[in-house]
């Protein structure tokens, strides 16, 4: 499955439209549990979703988007939608539970008629329990043009009975029609589509002033870390789906991600770990507070703004501190991640002490991340420039574990694809006591073609001093893990 | 900090001059400095400041000794240009090793298309930076076919550029008179932008380097060759140089004539091989940013054996960015000086710290549920570091200034609430001096930290109230009240057990307050210190507040019939009681206390007095009678009747 993520680009089947879109149902529905019917939020997100959908039916020249929904994924003409299901969870559980087989929007949706829909998934969808109730809800708050449908026939090709012409199906909109083709959600992406969920509601327990589910975030937690040890590259080659927006949680996954690879290098106590783990997922939850327009301002930031921002690890602190028996490990990283080792950054502490190893170490992930991610505002920057620019910032990072980092990372980070002197293309698996000769397993041939299987090797680059080995000679940027 | 002691890290690997490196090699060097710094680091960054710095320092320096030495025309700058393994600045020449940053930087300038450049006095940091940042991008941009116009689009003030143009062999190119001029000129002519876009352009670099390659591996006649490729560089014809397609057409169809020739056969290298080998060299160092054949082979008529394979036109500068930066790494410390775990010393007072930043900062800290059950967990058995962190916010901090007493009082309150306020005689927030000095704030909490079973709490509990002194103590009244009255029973018992006069000023307080028993106790504490205060005194001066009375008598009552059977109330106890059952008030506790009184008069005849009598009678017959309940009046009147009988 990672591969079939990770590939969809290679593939040239990229679904820039359908993408969007579940994208933006994801942030229409997330919105839609946050805030009331009034909110000024709610009602763009409804007219994004709106807008998305004209310029979907415009790109396919159809009247009718249809999403199916299978094992957990989102299909759009017969293709799995598989980075954008990763966030969302929430949409496919419903329609789980439902026990639809997949959505039917169509063109002329008004934005009244998508927002009694998302209110209805978002809010009120509990207790319904087959499509047909779900659809005479739907029609009872006013929305006639968003359908839910009916669980995909294999047998005849369609989508079964629907309730009018419009709705009826095309094979090509329906999943994957023979159950061999099927792709199953392997426990990585499960983990990581579990995880954005939980994250997502937190955000919403957060701004709803709930407590927040920190056993279920804990679980979470320890879910990641098992999957690390199993498959540190399939891992960390997952956290590659990003969009930033205040509800894919792109960011906080991969530091995760990457905190907990560094923490287990650093001890064998798992719980410890864990609650590394734990404090990595939070870290951010703070920008719950903080003013969306400041939070997603493409705009220079004015220094009142600044400070808002610049606010949210005193509110991430006090959201965890709203719950009874909060992990104070979690608490302090919340507080610290942006408190620097010589006592700069903020927020200002009236007595600053020395930073943890655990504050240290999302720190670290956290600037990490930060640097070699791709935002709207910048490109994606290389780990080998990024660490030059954390060793740069001096005495913000304690050096010695800068530099564990480093060589625990590699420069070139497990689950990057790199392209070897060869002109093979590989992906890292594991890293070795030389930062720049990773081990690798080869996945292109230098003409650019898929290797055959037993063609594939596995490689200790540490052997690229002999004459003619290989050695990395450059890394894909689009695929830093 | 380790080796870098506080200084951010990469400042201490920081360009550091020589005073006996001549200013012109300084000046190179300083140049190549700041493109690496600029490679690394922001602009923002203390190295690239530093080293723009010491380059701007450095010109200044060569251009004084230009000026004053050679007396160059003072309009013209310092030209700085590369040619093979050579830096040259004026008359000045160096020959650097191909690891050092001079190479680093002349295989920037090389993808540039820049020979080298003419720095004017009148250049500054900012116009040099972006000069630095462009060459930079032009480095990295993974145009194919990049013209000079594209490569530098506009000007850079202080900065003349100086076109690539061929050393030796290359230098007399037919038809390139402009190219081959001087170079201070900063637009080259159409001819070399052609000459620039051919050499970089992928068609001709492939056959340069198939051609590199066969030359390399043959060990035939290579003559031939060598005249062709002159012939290629040499020859090119004007009409060509017109057109960009035709030219690049043409130099593919000469190498690849070239090529074959080679593959062919070829035996003279002895003879011209060394000539060949070193246009090769050229070509290869100005254009491939790799090293040439081997001339010193060469020249001997030995093989040239290496062949590198496909792919590593871009190795060497990954490979020297990616030593670079291994070294860089490896220069920071390789010994953890912070540990997960158990040696994280730093773990809990942090998370403690930020516990107390949130009893300080929010206005309802005790909204905060999880607050106080963290502070329960992290202090349940704190060490020194945590004492530490707590005496950090209760008594001095860095700048030896008393914390405030609103920051310390939010701090004592969340630590009363996580049942952790023993800790504040830990930390040493509560000493003895601290609390006499302070005096009231925190006397309660002092109170309620001791414990009054321990020899050593009450021994230090006489001397802060020595240190407050009865006056404050009693001052302090209506203050320190809620926390006397909040004292556990047994404790107050405990300190009144043993009479000290230091205790004086709490007991009397302790009779304003508390319950009849606490009242009880302190009366007694303050009769046995054989003062000259009697009951007389302990009533009408420490005047108990009125619904109390009642309570307090019969305390007084009990105690006295338990301690004593042949207990004698004396005349001015009997007179206390007779102002006190003629008190005004008809509370039903004063009542019942009069009725208590009457009682006690009525226990003991030694009480009997005339004023007792005239007392009672009014109480029986006069005005005041006509107010008394009913069960008062009854009782005087039985009490009289007692006295007469008896």
């Amino acid at each position: 499955m990672c591969d079939q993520i990770l590939s969809e680009d290679e593939r040239g089947a990229r679904q820039d439209g359908p993408v969007s879109f579940v994208d933006e149902l994801v942030v229409a529905l997330t919105n839609a549990r946050i805030y009331d019917r009034k909110h000024p939020r709610l009602a763009t997100a409804v007219e994004t979703l709106g807008q998305g959908l004209a310029s979907l039916c415009r790109e396919t020249e159809s009247d009718t988007v249809r999403l199916g929904a299978a094992d957990g994924f989102l299909f759009f003409r017969n293709r799995p939608l598989l980075g954008a299901s990763l966030a969302a969870r929430r949409l496919t559980r419903t329609l789980e539970e439902v026990e639809a087989g997949g959505l039917a929007f169509q063109r002329k949706a008004t934005q009244e008629e998508l927002f009694a829909f998302v209110h209805f998934v978002a809010r009120s969808s509990k207790g319904v329990e087959s499509p047909k109730q779900a659809n005479a809800a739907l029609s009872q708050a006013g929305c006639l043009h968003v359908e839910f449908l009916p669980p995909y026939e294999e047998a005849t090709g369609t989508w079964g009975e629907t309730s009018s012409d419009s709705r009826s199906a095309e094979f090509e909109d329906a999943p994957e029609a023979s159950s061999e083709q099927r792709i199953e959600m392997d426990m990585p992406s499960r983990v990581y589509q579990d995880v954005v969920s939980s994250l997502q509601d937190s955000m919403v327990r957060s701004c709803s002033g709930d407590n927040l589910d920190i056993t279920t975030m804990q679980a979470r937690a320890e879910s990641i870390l098992k999957q690390l040890k199993d498959d540190t590259s399939a891992m960390m080659r997952l956290a590659r789906y990003e969009r930033y927006d205040a509800f894919t949680f792109g960011h906080s996954i991969r530091v995760c991600f990457v905190a907990l690879n560094f923490a287990r290098h650093l001890t064998d106590d798992t719980q410890l770990v864990e609650r590394i783990g734990l404090a990595a997922l939070m870290h951010d939850i703070g920008k719950a507070w903080v003013p969306f327009e400041v939070l997603h301002s493409t705009d220079r930031l004015s220094d009142a703004e600044r400070a808002e921002m610049n606010m949210h690890p005193v509110h991430g602190g006090q959201i965890l501190l709203g719950n009874e028996n909060p992990d104070p490990l979690a608490v302090a990283v919340a507080f610290s991640h942006h408190r620097n080792m010589n006592g700069s950054g903020y927020p200002n502490a009236i007595h600053p002490g020395s930073l943890s190893t655990p504050t240290m170490i999302v720190k670290l992930a956290d600037v990490y991340e930060a640097l070699t991610a791709a935002r709207p505002y910048k490109p994606r920057m290389s780990p080998t420039r990024a660490y030059r620019i954390m060793m740069d910032m001096g005495d913000h990072f304690e050096p010695s574990m800068l530099r564990r980092f480093i060589e625990v990372n590699g420069f070139y980070p497990v689950g990057s694809r790199v392209k070897l002197t060869t002109g093979e293309v590989a992906r890292v698996t594991a890293q070795t006591d030389h930062m720049a000769r990773p081990h690798v397993v080869t996945e292109l041939a230098a003409s650019g073609e898929q290797l055959f299987r037993e063609d594939v090797a596995a490689l200790d680059l540490r052997q690229a001093e002999a004459k003619d080995a290989p050695a990395v000679a450059d890394i894909i940027l689009d695929e830093v893990a | 900090m380790g080796p870098h002691q506080g200084k951010p890290m990469s400042e201490a690997a920081a360009y550091e001059p020589d005073a006996g490196v001549a200013p012109e090699l300084r000046l190179a060097e300083c140049w190549a400095d700041v493109t690496k710094a600029l490679a690394l680091y922001p602009d923002s960054n203390d190295r690239v400041r530093l080293t723009l710095e010491q380059m701007l320092e450095a010109l200044a320096a060569t251009f004084t000794r230009h000026h004053a030495e050679s007396g160059v025309d003072p309009e013209r700058g310092i030209a700085l240009l590369f040619q093979e393994d050579r830096v040259i600045v004026g008359s000045f020449e160096h020959a650097f090793d191909p690891s050092s940053t001079l190479a680093w930087l002349r295989a920037r300038l090389d993808r540039s298309a820049l020979a080298g450049v003419e720095l004017m006095a009148d250049l500054d940091a900012e116009s040099f930076t972006a000069f630095t940042r462009r060459l930079l991008g032009n480095f990295l941009s993974k145009e194919s076919e990049p013209t000079f116009e594209a490569l530098w689009p506009e000007l850079h003030p202080g900065v003349v550029l100086i076109d690539r143009r061929f050393d030796g062999t290359f230098g007399g190119l037919p038809g390139m008179g402009a190219f081959a001029g001087g170079h201070g000129g900063s637009a080259g002519g159409e001819a070399r932008h052609f000459i620039t876009g051919l050499l970089t352009h992928p068609k001709v670099r492939t056959r340069l380097e198939r051609l590199r390659d066969e030359v390399e591996a043959a060990d035939d006649e290579t003559e031939e060759a060598s005249s062709l490729l002159r012939e290629v560089l040499e020859d090119v014809p004007a009409d060509a140089l017109k057109s960009r397609n035709a030219l690049i057409d043409w130099v593919c169809g000469r190498l690849d004539d070239l090529a074959g020739r080679v593959v062919a056969g070829a035996d003279a290298q002895q003879r011209e091989g060394a000539r060949f080998a070193k246009l090769l060299h050229n070509v290869s160092q100005q254009h491939f940013v790799r090293q040439g054949p081997n001339l010193d082979r060469i020249k001997t008529g030995a093989i040239v054996e290496s062949k590198p394979g496909g792919g590593r036109a871009r190795d060497a500068s990954i490979a020297d960015d990616i030593e670079s930066l291994t070294a860089e790494v490896q220069r920071l410390p390789a010994q953890l000086t912070m540990q997960l775990g158990e040696g994280d010393e730093a773990a809990i007072p942090e998370q403690i710290a930020v516990a107390l930043h949130y009893a300080i900062h929010l206005d309802r800290p005790e909204d905060l549920p999880g607050q106080t059950s963290l502070l329960d967990q992290l202090l349940e058995n704190p060490g020194p570091q945590e004492l530490a962190v707590l005496r950090k916010y209760l008594l001095v901090d860095d700048e030896g200034e008393s914390a405030a007493i609103e920051e310390r009082t939010a701090v004592i309150r969340v630590l009363e609430r996580a049942g952790r306020t023993r800790l504040l005689r830990a930390c040493g927030a509560l000493s003895p001096e601290v609390v006499v000095d302070v005096f009231p704030e925190h006397f309660g909490h002092y109170l309620s930290v001791l414990d009054f079973e321990l020899e050593h709490d009450r021994a230090e509990f006489d001397e802060v109230l020595r240190g407050i002194g009865s006056k404050r103590l009693l001052d302090a009244g209506r203050r320190i009240l809620p926390a006397i009255e909040a004292l556990d029973r047994d404790q107050v018992q405990r300190l009144l057990e043993q009479p000290d006069a230091c205790r004086l000023g709490l007991a009397r307080m302790l009779l304003h307050g508390g319950d009849r028993d606490t009242m009880v106790a302190a009366a007694t504490f303050l009769q046995e210190l054989n003062l000259p205060e009697t009951e007389a005194f302990l009533l009408t001066t420490i005047r108990p507040p009125a619904l109390l009375t009642s309570e307090y008598l019969m305390g007084l009552i009990d105690l006295h019939l338990g301690r004593t059977s042949s207990f004698a109330m004396r005349t001015p106890v009997s007179e206390v009681l007779c102002r006190h059952i003629t008190a005004v008030g008809d509370a039903d506790p004063l009542d019942r206390a009069r009725m208590e009184s009457i009682r006690l008069l009525a226990r003991y005849p030694s009480t009997r007095g005339e004023q007792m009598l005239r007392t009672l009678k009014r109480f029986r017959f006069g005005p005041f009678g006509g107010t008394q309940p009913p069960p008062v009046r009854k009782l005087a009147r039985s009490l009289l009747k007692h006295w007469k009988t008896a």
